[in-house]
């Protein structure tokens, strides 16, 4: 029996297109309080402005994972066309850069990429293993952080 | 935690001296949810969970890798950095679990003025079973 890729040519063309990974994102300090809340890590530098620019910072800090804040994960889904059915989708792995501080205050745009598809046999059946890439940049233009997210599909 | 931790006070091989330990609830499932708006159903629905094979709802994989970048801020104190973080995703974890992060010292080095160091780190359940192991780079003053 020939097994069938589940990566098709028209798949394999769309890595390194860009993908709709959503909208600039406000920095504000309710999120920063909920992030550091949701984590249970009550650091005064997410939380106490005082305390934040006493330490040189010029407003609160945010979490390292805020810029996923409303992040498109889904957003390769939207660009590609499986050919297959998917019997279940997981979040694979998370890998990230860290270049600069995030404050209340700044303004980050996500540009995202498909960034590389790959294929495995694993105990469910064949699975295909989406990364994406998203770059986010601050409203001065710098680069903030990477985020490099993959999810798993699970073909029937 | 503000005692600052030197370059020098790190030895390859090290256990972290510190952990965190968390029991998941729907309730902390959902604030996740809701701190980066994630709403997959997985996450909150249980007839949805159950439909997608779980037995109940399921904590955000991010989450889990937050609490590992937790982990290593809380260790290497506000003069150290993060710079680099991943994580794999090799078990699902449900409310009632306990989670631990925990962390071992695989290098240290030093490079354009700055010492790095960097960690294996993984999340284990209260059974300790690792649910996701992990990468993470820092950087911390010298005394020198």
């Amino acid at each position: 029996m020939t097994e069938k890729s589940l990566i098709t040519e028209e798949m394999r063309a769309a890595i390194g297109q860009p993908l709709n990974s959503g909208k600039p994102i406000d920095v504000e300090k309710g999120a920063i309080r909920n992030m550091a809340e949701a984590m249970n890590y009550l650091n005064p530098l997410y939380l106490d402005e005082a305390y934040a620019r006493s330490k040189g910072h010029s407003s609160v800090l945010a979490p390292h994972m805020l810029p996923t804040y409303d992040l498109n994960l889904g957003a390769p889904l939207e660009m590609l066309k499986f050919p297959f059915d998917i019997v279940a989708g997981l979040h694979g792995s998370d890998e990230w850069e860290f270049i600069l501080d995030v404050h209340a205050g700044d303004v980050l745009t996500p540009q995202g990429k498909l960034l590389d598809l790959v294929e495995k046999d694993g105990s469910r059946g064949k699975m295909l293993f989406i990364t994406s890439e998203i770059t986010y940049t601050n409203q001065r233009g710098e680069v903030v952080a990477i985020y490099r997210p993959t999810e798993i599909m699970i073909a029937k | 935690m503000n005692v600052p931790l030197y370059f020098e006070d790190i030895t390859i091989g090290q256990d972290i001296p510190h952990q965190i330990k968390e029991t998941l609830t729907t309730r902390s499932v959902v604030k996740w949810a809701a701190a980066v708006k994630d709403f997959y159903e997985i996450h909150y629905d249980k007839d949805f969970a159950r439909l997608m094979g779980m037995p109940d709802i399921i904590a955000h994989g991010p989450n889990k890798c937050a609490l590992l970048g937790r982990l290593m801020l809380e260790w290497i104190g506000e003069q150290g950095k993060l710079h680099k973080l991943s994580c794999t995703h090799k078990a699902s974890n449900f409310p009632g679990e306990t989670l631990t992060c925990k962390g071992r010292v695989k290098n240290k080095y030093s490079q354009e003025g700055k010492n790095y160091v960097e960690c294996e780190l993984w999340v284990e359940n209260q059974d300790g079973k690792i649910a996701a192991p992990g990468l993470a780079t820092v950087s911390v003053p010298s005394k020198r």
